[in-house]
């Protein structure tokens, strides 16, 4: 019984920060971003990756 | 690097867009000063005519925005049909001003902004960073920044709480301006030349990543942390087009659709 509500309690803790980061716009756009990094990666055959880190470093 | 500047004009929009205003006039602003700072570098060498020039671009470019701000603040002119008057009349400015040549003999220190590396870092992604910072203290940590949601929120309340409102649209105009001159400058920099077709399309490059980043188009709303998110998303989607060999065409179709999903999601989110 008290195994289940603490499952039961980490799951609703688990949810809630989905729901925060969800609400969060730069968490969103953030994912979005490295989504289509990960796409363009495969896409290009990691080319893009060299160039976004010679941008970046 | 081109992210770079666009994101640098995207900075001088978000002020604009915040106070539920926009500008249009980015671009062709950002082409006349260009246009203006090479035709009195031309021929010229040194230093001192590479500090004269880059003087040039950033004050004819906040001069500008100031008088943009001074129509829409005092006179209140539409901005849209404001900065849209401008975008059409100073591109045709700047082909007076050039006659439509490329000018490439400009001193060599003008390529320091856009072709350096300081540790290995380019000088223009470091100064991006740091008007982005600059852009990020000032909106969330100044009462000028505070302002400037207020006024964008709602420009009667702002003014009934002493808000001069006037004053924050005319700064947020300026600034805009000022912005443009610097990415004219890093553009210049960047190619080491003029040409006409130097920063096509800045001014929706610019609005894309504002809207992209989350700054709502009613004003009032929205981060600098998601426009300079909204920097890389866009710069993400550009590069990776350019590598695929995508055709250009594509490109403008592909933003479009970008910028209408944006606003898109604002209202709907505002809606709720």
């Amino acid at each position: 019984m008290i195994e289940k509500e603490i499952t039961k309690s980490f799951s609703d803790k688990a949810k809630d920060v989905a729901r925060r980061i969800f609400r969060n716009e730069n968490a969103v756009l953030a994912a979005i971003l490295v989504v289509l990094i990960a796409i363009f990666a495969v896409m290009t055959r990691g080319v893009i990756l060299l160039q976004e880190m010679c941008w970046v470093f | 690097m081109q992210s770079s500047v666009r994101g640098i004009a995207a900075m001088g929009q978000t002020f604009v867009i915040l106070t539920g205003g926009i500008d249009l006039s980015v671009g062709s602003l950002a082409l006349l000063v260009m246009g203006m700072a090479a035709t009195f570098m031309q021929g010229r060498v040194g230093l001192q005519p590479t500090l004269a020039g880059i003087a040039i671009m950033l004050i004819v470019g906040t001069a500008i925005g100031a008088t943009s701000g001074l129509a829409v603040s005092r006179i209140k002119m539409p901005a849209l049909i404001v900065t849209f008057a401008l975008w059409i009349a100073l591109k045709g400015v700047a082909l007076r001003v050039t006659g439509g040549y490329v000018i490439t003999n400009i001193p060599k220190p003008i390529g320091f902004l856009g072709q350096g590396y300081v540790a290995g870092f380019p000088i223009i992604g470091i100064a991006f960073i740091t008007i982005a910072a600059i852009t990020y203290f000032v909106l969330e940590h100044t009462t000028f920044g505070r302002s400037v949601y207020a006024t964008g929120g709602n420009p009667v309340s702002a003014w009934l709480s002493g808000i001069n409102v006037n004053n924050v649209i005319f700064m947020a105009f300026a600034i805009s301006g000022l912005c443009a001159g610097i990415s004219a400058w890093a553009t210049m920099s960047r190619l080491a030349c003029f040409t006409m077709a130097a920063v096509e399309g800045l001014e929706i490059d610019a609005i894309a990543v504002t809207v992209i980043g989350g700054i709502s188009l009613m004003g009032g709303r929205g981060s600098v942390i998601g426009v300079i998110i909204g920097t890389f998303i866009l710069g993400i989607i550009s590069n990776g087009m350019n590598i695929l060999a995508v055709a250009p065409a594509y490109h403008t179709i592909v933003k479009g659709a970008i910028i209408y999903a944006a606003v898109a999601i604002d209202y709907l989110r505002r809606r709720r």
